[in-house]
């Protein structure tokens, strides 16, 4: 009985975080995981390998090894759990994201592993590629499974102005899981201590959402962020620690209509 | 559409990392883009014009006339404009050859990536368009995706264009989407109907036109492989298509549904289409001679062709036949005439459509507007330059149906339309005036009251004015009346550019109650105004564009369109907007 109301309650709020949450969410997209969320899980533009496995051309040249370790509870009190593993690598002078995301309980969960990489099309513009495996499983029946391929582009227009779009799952292979395909474009104008995001997502036939997020940073040693998405009226906030080897981060993701998700994150780096 | 994608990032893959310097031995070992140029190299006989001597330019089917222009090019180097003065002095398959060759010569890869995100209150919901253009020596390849309100992907309209002109034997090889543009256009839907001043509008050249099609806007495209080649003196084209279409059905024709605009809730026939086309052109004597075939299965007669002779009679007149049938009792005839001199440009050009059966896959246009299947009428143009700063034109459009296949086109229409432009000093101005008469061919008889008679007339002001380099001023005064109706449109717009912005800013006063004068008064770009869907009704419009050339190869533009409707009580003023983002490396 107590398992039944456990799959009830996932369900329901399953439903809601694909219906209500956000118009721009659906499923492997769970919009409080990792560093990116406290800024309304603006992910197009930002510094972090969450962000580069969202973004690939976002990475750069000068980038050291990363690993990246988040864990979240989603909307309090239930079961599901959440996580998300980034390694950021260098082979052979070109440099690679890959990411694993997990999301469910012992009934439902969502898995997605993603590899992208990045070209430098000239200097202050880059395009990425990023490859994307899918895999949803429901406690029986059969997995699905499907593949899909995003492209990004990102463009450094001086020390204040940084413009990012991704279009993504552009192309799936794999009809059995349909994966939504996205379009984001953004912004991030950069004043001081400040990074402001501006970014517009656009799911499927859904409606447009406006995606605020603010960044105060020390550009050493703290971080705070706060983020703002108008269709869903969901509000973010965390703060990061970070030393030269190692990076901490708590996340709280506030939706009108469900429960608080708290998150917490892990960085290596690697000399 | 992965295949290409595929290609496409073997393309990307070419780019060299910026900002990595290679030591001496990371050059010892060639890299894969070196293999894959000597890869291509091989398989494909480049010609290089700066460098080619006479055998390479032999080996390549130049004739000797030109191989002596192109070795005497050669020699001139730094001349201004020396490309195009080159391409002047060739024609038919040297110039043929030339175009190609100017084309190949790009050595580096060059990208265009254009971003697009625009709000229109009619549109109800959001448009997002994502262009991609790469190409080299080798090729090019084309990307479009387009959603409109209410679609489901980022691909409901997706466009793939891969296009060569580097493969051996072979002229141009298009794969993927693409438009053709045959002859006279007697058995292939023709872009570009609308009607011009332009005397060389009346006649038909390049009549083995095929080019990658790479607009959500156009309709009426191939899908599949074309191809343009050469054996000896003879030019060839051909293509086969297989391609599945949305739109709307009717009797006589199916209207794709494919010009950009995909409301949601519409619902849709689909209609698959296989085609094969073949067209051949050769020199006789002084005569150019044109075949072409065109073959759909689906429909009967599922075999049309099309033949054409052009002569050059003199220096200054050139004469144009194009005709095909259908059956004994069904044909099609076109006739051009051209006079052509400095000062003065006549062209005539006669259209017989005459058929009973239904039209093939991209059926033929129509002639004035209407969309009837049998019509004949006669076009003529008039161009003069009295002084280097003046020119007049006239332009009449005269026909009717020659059978009746529906009330509404059994007509007949004169068109009259006088310009006359004139440089200023600083500025340029243009007046404009049209009379059109459409009536019903026996007036009176049993139809009458079922076909609308129309008498409009439009007048039009048009004034350019420079204030300085970086700013001018442009004012368009439009009036049509068509009975007691009356349209005003006021067009003001005012352009300005400093260091890395350009903008505009733009205001209209409409006065447009019915939709026929609508069409005769926007004319010249009845879908929009300042990019955006045209307003009609009782109104005005502020415009504002805005550009910053945020970096060499980067561009940002952002359009605000604010329309007030003096008649709509619910919603006055509407906001309409477009981002777009553009990178040109």
């Amino acid at each position: 009985m107590i398992h039944i109301k456990k799959v009830m309650c996932i369900c329901c709020v399953l439903y809601a975080v694909i219906l209500h949450i956000s118009p721009a969410i659906g499923a492997f997209e769970y919009l409080g995981l990792g560093w990116p969320a406290a800024t309304a899980n603006i992910k197009v533009l930002g510094h972090h390998p969450d962000c580069y496995a969202f973004n690939s051309a976002l990475m750069a040249e000068t980038f050291q090894p990363h690993y990246s370790l988040s864990y979240q509870n989603p909307f309090q009190s239930l079961d599901l759990q959440a996580g998300a593993l980034s390694v950021l690598s260098s082979i052979r002078q070109k440099f690679y994201i890959h990411n694993l995301e997990y999301f469910g309980d012992e009934f439902y969960s969502e898995l997605k592993v993603g590899n992208g990489t990045s070209w430098t099309i000239r200097e202050g513009y880059r395009l990425g590629l990023s490859l994307n495996y899918h895999r949803l499983a429901l406690s029986g029946f059969s997995s699905r499974q499907a593949m899909t391929l995003s492209f990004s582009s990102y463009a450094h227009l001086g020390e204040h102005f940084k413009l990012g779009s991704v279009i993504e799952h552009v192309i799936q292979v794999g009809d059995k899981l349909s994966i939504p395909q996205k379009f984001h474009i953004g912004t991030l104008y950069k004043v001081g201590m400040i990074d402001m995001l501006l970014v517009l997502e656009k799911e499927a036939a859904l409606p447009l959402e406006a995606c605020l997020g603010l960044l105060i940073s020390s550009q050493s040693f703290w971080e705070i962020g706060l983020g703002y998405r108008d269709v869903s009226g969901m509000v973010s906030a965390g703060w990061r620690i970070r030393t030269p080897r190692v990076a901490f981060h708590y996340v709280c993701v506030m939706h009108p209509q469900l429960p608080v998700s708290n998150g917490f994150g892990l960085e290596l780096i690697l000399p | 559409m992965r295949v290409t994608i595929l290609i496409l990032l073997c393309s990307l893959h070419a780019f060299p990392q910026t900002g990595i310097d290679l030591g001496n031995e990371a050059l010892d070992d060639p890299d894969e883009n070196q293999y894959l140029e000597q890869l291509l190299a091989t398989l494909f006989q480049r010609v290089i014009l700066e460098t080619a001597d006479s055998s390479v330019l032999e080996a390549r089917g130049y004739s000797q006339q030109a191989i002596a222009l192109i070795l005497n090019w050669q020699q001139q180097k730094g001349r201004k404009g020396s490309r195009n003065w080159l391409s002047k002095q060739f024609e038919d398959k040297d110039l043929m050859f030339l175009t190609q060759d100017l084309k190949n010569e790009a050595e580096s890869t060059q990208v265009q990536l254009r971003q697009r995100i625009q709000y229109s209150p009619g549109l109800d919901g959001w448009r997002i368009l994502n262009k991609g253009r790469l190409w080299n020596q080798w090729g090019s390849v084309n990307i479009l995706t387009e959603q409109d309100p209410g679609e489901s992907q980022l691909t409901d309209h997706a466009i793939v264009t891969v296009n060569s002109f580097s493969v051996p034997h072979f002229d141009n090889v298009i794969l993927g989407d693409f438009h053709v543009k045959w002859g006279g256009g007697l058995i292939l839907n023709q872009q570009g109907t609308r009607l011009s001043l332009n005397p060389k509008s009346l006649l038909h050249k390049n009549l083995l036109a095929m080019r990658p099609h790479y607009s959500s806007r156009e309709t009426d495209y191939y899908q599949g492989l074309a191809t343009c080649f050469s054996i000896k003196n003879i030019q060839g084209a051909a293509f086969f298509s297989d391609r599945e279409m949305q739109g709307l059905g009717s009797r006589h024709e199916f209207k794709e549904d494919a010009d950009g605009i995909h409301p949601a809730g519409k619902w849709f026939d689909t209609n698959r289409t296989k085609s094969l086309g073949l067209a051949l052109k050769t020199h006789v004597l002084k005569i150019q001679l044109y075949g072409s075939a065109l073959f759909n299965p689906a429909v009967n007669p599922g075999l049309v062709y099309e033949l054409g002779f052009s002569r050059s009679l003199s220096v200054s007149h050139q004469i144009q036949v194009f005709t095909n049938s259908l059956s004994v009792r069904a044909h099609r005839l076109l006739l051009a005439w051209s006079y052509s001199t400095k000062s003065l440009n006549l062209s005539a050009q006669y259209r017989r459509y005459h058929t009973d059966s239904l039209s093939p896959s991209g059926s033929l246009f129509t002639l004035l507007g209407s969309s009837a299947l049998n019509e004949e009428g006669l076009s003529v143009r008039a161009q003069i330059k009295p002084t280097k700063k003046v020119q007049i034109r006239y332009a009449l459009e005269t026909g009717n149906s020659v059978e009746l296949q529906s009330y509404c086109n059994y007509r007949t229409i004169q068109h009259h339309k006088v310009q006359f432009v004139r440089k200023l000093n600083g500025g340029v101005c243009q007046i404009d005036f049209s009379r059109k008469r459409e009536l019903a061919l026996w007036e009176g008889d049993i139809w009458n009251g079922h076909i609308t008679q129309r008498n409009i007339s439009k007048g039009a002001v048009s004034l350019l004015h420079h204030f300085s380099s970086d700013l001018k001023y442009r004012v368009n005064l439009k009036s049509a009346y068509m009975g007691k109706a009356s349209a005003l449109l006021v067009q003001q717009r005012i352009y300005g550019s400093r260091g890395n912005w350009k903008w505009t800013l733009g205001y209209v006063r409409y006065a447009v109650p019915d939709y026929t004068l609508r069409l005769s008064i926007y004319e010249t770009s009845v879908a929009e105004s300042f990019s955006f869907y045209t307003c009609y009704d009782d109104g005005d419009r502020w415009f504002l564009y805005v550009k910053q050339q945020a970096q060499e190869w980067f561009n940002l533009e952002l359009r605000l369109v604010q329309t007030h409707s003096f008649d709509d009580l619910i919603a006055p003023k509407q906001l309409a907007l477009s981002f777009q983002m553009s990178v040109v490396l």
